[in-house]
């Protein structure tokens, strides 16, 4: 797989996904687009309500009965992915791209031993033989590190640890060989300890595999130990997008500047917050969604929402400081 | 799938245009408002009300029911004839303009005893549902929430009256009591309080459980004041939805001891007494069945459908 | 020079200060559903810790989940009955205080809980949660207690027109901070910060933290801060103590131990928390940790992590290690010291 190594893999344009709720109308996702490169770890980050789950879902085509989805194109190594059927989009799902969720209890089925959950989607989608499949099932227990797996192939998932669901997980999620494994807060109900071990195994398995992989998480350390490029989500807009070191040492937007001022320093100085809270997304505002917590907010921002401009190869934010009218007036502001 | 179509971010202002001077102005604190929530306030009640609007079946239930209980209080006050007024001259004639529903084989009229039937079973299924309500809360609330042996006992003294026939020990209480409502109501508030306890138990058992029962006991409430204010009205939705289910059981239940002949006697009229009479002229005078039959057979339709829409409506998530 | 000058600091406040709370041998059991005639098992949640709060300081507790830190927090508020050692509150022994005789002290210690979305009651608005400790401990009356809610809500940063609104129609940062006007309501001295950002986002952490910092510095509060995340227990602490499995490893001053730990195991947590920073996140070598941590129910003999410690000796299995003091600052419970 490696000479396709930085071709495109995913390409996601204008895609904007709303729920109808009981309150009205949410706008989750509000036209966003970004790509995925071959090969490489794509992080998403932003708090809860940003969009970056449901974006996800919306890709993989798993939202619920009440989600309206619009995309200019969803692109998958040149397939659409947008205009496929449901039972197109199930031999997809699970094969060519595996899915981890947050909480392991709740996406394993209780009802069924780790041999029948892991080799249902192996002789599903690679028509492998029930015998191939179990010798497959053993052998990517073992790549996940689960100790003794002949024992656990027949054991219920609450009968495993946090941890070992979370490792099961990836193995079901990696079985199929995907060229695209998409983590949604895979480590987050999970102890410092155990997730040191799976965001060990995780970089691990891209090696081993050449799997990309698309990352959500809220947590910028974790972002910052196994990504490559980082895509920072905020009330259902991209705010700003670049390679690792773009965002944390040249940052472009005020909200990755203030989230990584939220982070509490070695020495004991005071945290500098970011204030408010996010806007309701049954009621979005007009302009740029920060603009009530930005310390530089100006009028313009309650009025337009900044396009996302280039600051340099690959990173460009959504900002009006990087505007040539506001940088004449009050020159570069450092973030 | 629902068409929604969301209102488009602005995107009106490109990086190549110039920004006016005035829009450059830094935005005031006040300007920037920081904490306000949009959304209108609503609490928990007016909520389950919004909801529950939106149920057609559970509104058609609602407005069919009211119309019942005003028909049962004003029919019997302005109608010309009484619910045990003989006419020996007009016995057993069909639904006319003189008699809505007829005549039975005394000369009564049929609507004025349906109306007045509705009375008693509605009272009877209203009352039972409230008395049990009571018990049930106390009983499960104590149980669940002491827990422990007081449970333990508590709960098997339950499964002992379950264990016990209720159509036994009801027609015995009757035959005791004599066939009247109190006595219908005390035999019914024997054991139906036993599905609200129970529920009511399971409920407290997860809610305290719970953080914010915790907090109260931290903030300095005693046991009985944390079950009395945070307990107890957080399960209210759910011994609501078993409270409505409730109500059509114990009219069902009148209908079936009154039409065996233990319940209501006549010349007092209730649904089930009334369906007894028409029961000898099931095939000559059909009508006198049908009346209080589907007088029964809507009432309690129509309380299902307000139990099933305020189940959906109180919790969401067990909603198809 | 510096240290000389902490140390006397130190030494002279030790005078001065007096203890808030002190935790001496605590242990907490709880049993376990078992058969009718069986003989009971327990789960030694807590299996023996001691410690003390100086007035006005904060510490820190760390630890995975299941280690037992929650419970000590909700011991010291006497939520659960201890099995053995004592808690003394103000030098008052508070071990065996029953409901009754616990609610003066309910007045002083307060607590903040880990999940904000379940620790209001959803069917009451927000000036009855606030109320709620006044009303319970029978302070302030009529217009005086509503000047009091005003004044809080607006401490914790919200508007006195949010006061009739619900729980569900805050977001968490802003049902995390009525949690923490609820707590203040009672004028406490001594506050349990049960994991208290937790489940907050990232930008809203900062301002939970602010608030309880702010507050510490106004009203001289002592708090225990239990928490996972070791970054902002570093922040916020005084004094830090690890514990795994029910017991305390290491206990020491908070810089004492970031930068001179010793227990392997606050090695590997530590070592274990990812840094927000590429540069120095490639660098850093992670001690991975084998396994996972061994159910509370039926421990490992000796010290609890030798199962999954790299230094593990034979003494470790036989001899549960005590807690002892390195330096005047710093406690280890280690077979490794000795």
């Amino acid at each position: 797989m490696s000479e396709k190594t930085g071709e495109t893999l995913l390409e996601v344009k204008n895609l904007r996904t709303s729920f109808q709720t009981d309150a009205g109308i949410v706008q989750s996702v509000r036209g966003i687009s970004f790509h995925a490169n071959r090969g490489e770890s794509l992080g998403i980050v932003g708090e809860s309500g940003c969009g970056k789950s449901v974006s996800m879902l919306s890709i993989m085509r798993l939202l619920a009965d009440n989600a309206h989805l619009k995309a200019d194109k969803i692109l998958f190594n040149g397939e659409d992915l947008l205009h496929k059927t449901a039972k197109e989009m199930r031999s997809i799902q699970g094969n060519r791209i595996g899915m981890i969720f947050q909480d392991p209890m709740t996406s394993l089925n209780p009802l069924f031993t780790v041999e029948e959950q892991l080799c249902n989607p192996l002789m599903r989608h690679l028509k492998l033989s029930k015998k191939e499949a179990k010798a497959r099932a053993l052998k990517m227990l073992e790549d996940v590190g689960i100790p003794s797996p002949e024992k656990r192939l027949s054991q219920f998932p609450h009968e495993l640890s946090g941890g070992m669901r979370q490792r099961v997980m990836i193995a079901i999620a990696m079985c199929c060989q995907p060229e695209l494994l998409i983590a949604d807060e895979p480590t987050t109900a999970l102890d410092v300890t155990i997730q040191a071990q799976i965001l060990d195994l995780m970089a691990h398995m891209k090696q081993e595999y050449g799997t990309s992989v698309i990352l959500i998480t809220h947590d910028l350390g974790v972002i910052a130990s196994i990504c490559t490029r980082v895509l920072v989500m905020y009330s259902g807009l991209v705010m700003e997008e670049g390679s690792i070191e773009d965002i944390f040492y040249r940052t472009g937007h005020p909200y990755t500047a203030g989230l990584l001022a939220s982070i509490p320093k070695e020495t004991k100085e005071k945290l500098i917050p970011i204030y408010g809270t996010p806007p309701d997304l049954l009621n979005p505002p007009k302009g740029c969604p920060f603009t009530a917590r930005c310390p530089h907010a100006m009028e313009v921002c309650r009025q337009y929402q900044p396009p996302l401009v280039p600051l340099g190869e690959h990173h460009s934010s959504a900002c009006w400081l990087h505007h040539k009218s506001v940088k004449a007036k009050i020159g570069e502001v450092k973030l | 799938m629902p068409t929604i179509e969301p209102n488009e971010p602005t995107h009106s202002l490109s990086m190549t245009d110039e920004i006016p001077e005035a829009l450059l102005a830094p935005l005031s604190d006040s300007e920037r408002e920081k904490e306000t929530i949009s959304r209108p306030s609503v609490s928990y009640w007016k909520m389950c009300w919004m909801r529950l609007k939106k149920d057609k079946l559970a509104m058609l239930g609602l407005t069919v029911l009211v119309i019942m209980t005003l028909l049962a209080i004003l029919v019997p006050m302005f109608s010309p004839y009484t619910y045990d007024q003989t006419d020996f001259a007009h016995p057993l004639e069909w639904p006319s303009a003189l008699h809505l529903f007829g005549t039975d084989k005394m000369g009564r009229d049929i609507f004025v005893r349906t109306m007045y039937g509705a009375r008693i079973s509605l009272t009877i299924g209203f009352t039972a549902a409230a008395i049990n309500m009571v018990i049930g809360v106390l009983y499960g609330g104590i149980a669940g929430y002491l827990g422990g042996m007081v449970d333990l006992v508590m709960m098997r003294i339950v499964d002992i009256l379950t264990g016990i026939p209720s159509l036994i020990y009801m027609i015995l209480l009757m035959m005791f009591l004599g066939n009247n409502i109190q006595s219908i109501l005390i035999a019914m508030c024997l054991t139906y309080w036993i599905t609200t306890a129970r529920m009511v138990r399971a409920q407290i058992l997860t809610l305290r459980e719970q953080d914010f029962a915790l907090a109260a006991k931290v903030c300095g409430l005693s046991k009985w004041q944390i079950l009395i204010h945070h307990l107890i009205p957080n399960s209210m939705g759910s011994i609501i939805v078993t409270v409505t289910f409730l109500i059509p059981s114990a009219i069902f239940q009148e209908a079936f001891l009154s039409f065996l002949g233990i319940g209501i006697q006549v010349p007092m009229a209730s649904w089930g007494t009334l369906a007894n009479d028409a029961i000898e002229y099931l095939f000559s005078y059909p009508y006198m069945m049908l009346f209080p039959a589907s007088a029964i057979s809507i009432t309690i339709f129509s309380l299902n459908f307000i139990g099933d829409g305020l189940r959906d409506a109180l919790d969401p998530r067990l909603k198809k | 020079m510096t240290t000389s000058m902490t140390e006397h600091a130190t030494a002279n406040m030790s005078v001065t200060e007096k203890t808030c709370i002190e935790a001496q041998d605590l242990k907490i059991h709880f049993k376990l559903k078992s058969g009718f005639f069986s003989k009971p098992r327990y789960l030694k949640a807590v299996d023996g810790v001691s410690f003390s709060i100086t007035q006005g300081k904060t510490m820190g507790l760390v630890g995975e989940s299941g280690c037992g830190k929650s419970t000590v927090g909700r011991a010291l508020l006497r939520l659960y009955d201890p099995a053995g050692g004592k808690i003394l509150f103000n030098g008052e022994d508070i071990t065996h205080s029953s409901d009754a005789q616990m609610q003066p002290y309910r007045k002083k210690m307060q607590m903040i809980f880990q999940d904000p979305y379940t620790s209001l009651d959803p069917r009451k608005n927000i000036r009855d949660i606030i109320a709620e400790p006044m009303w319970a401990l029978r302070l302030y009356e009529g217009k005086e207690r509503e000047d009091r809610i005003r004044e809080l809500i607006e401490m914790v940063g919200l508007k006195p027109d949010h006061l009739n609104r619900y729980p569900h129609e805050f977001s968490g940062g802003q049902r995390q901070r009525i949690g923490i006007a609820r707590a203040l309501a009672a004028e406490p001295e001594f506050i349990v910060c049960d994991e208290p950002i937790s489940a907050l986002d990232v930008s809203i952490q900062a301002q939970v933290i602010n608030i309880l910092e702010e507050l510490q510095e106004n009203f001289h509060f002592t708090y225990l801060f239990i928490s996972h995340d070791l970054s902002m227990v570093r922040h916020i602490s005084s004094e830090v103590g690890v514990m795994y499995l029910g017991n305390l490893v290491e206990y020491a001053q908070v810089d004492e131990l970031y930068d001179n730990m010793m227990h392997p195991y606050t090695k590997s947590l530590l070592s274990a928390v990812p840094v927000a920073d590429p540069i120095r996140a490639s660098k850093s070598q992670r001690i991975i940790l084998q396994g996972d941590v061994p159910s509370p129910i039926d421990p490992p003999s000796g010290c609890p992590f030798r199962t999954r410690c790299a230094y593990a000796k034979d003494i470790c299995a036989k001899e549960k290690p005590l807690l002892q003091n390195i330096n005047d600052k710093h406690k280890v419970a280690c077979h490794l010291y000795k």
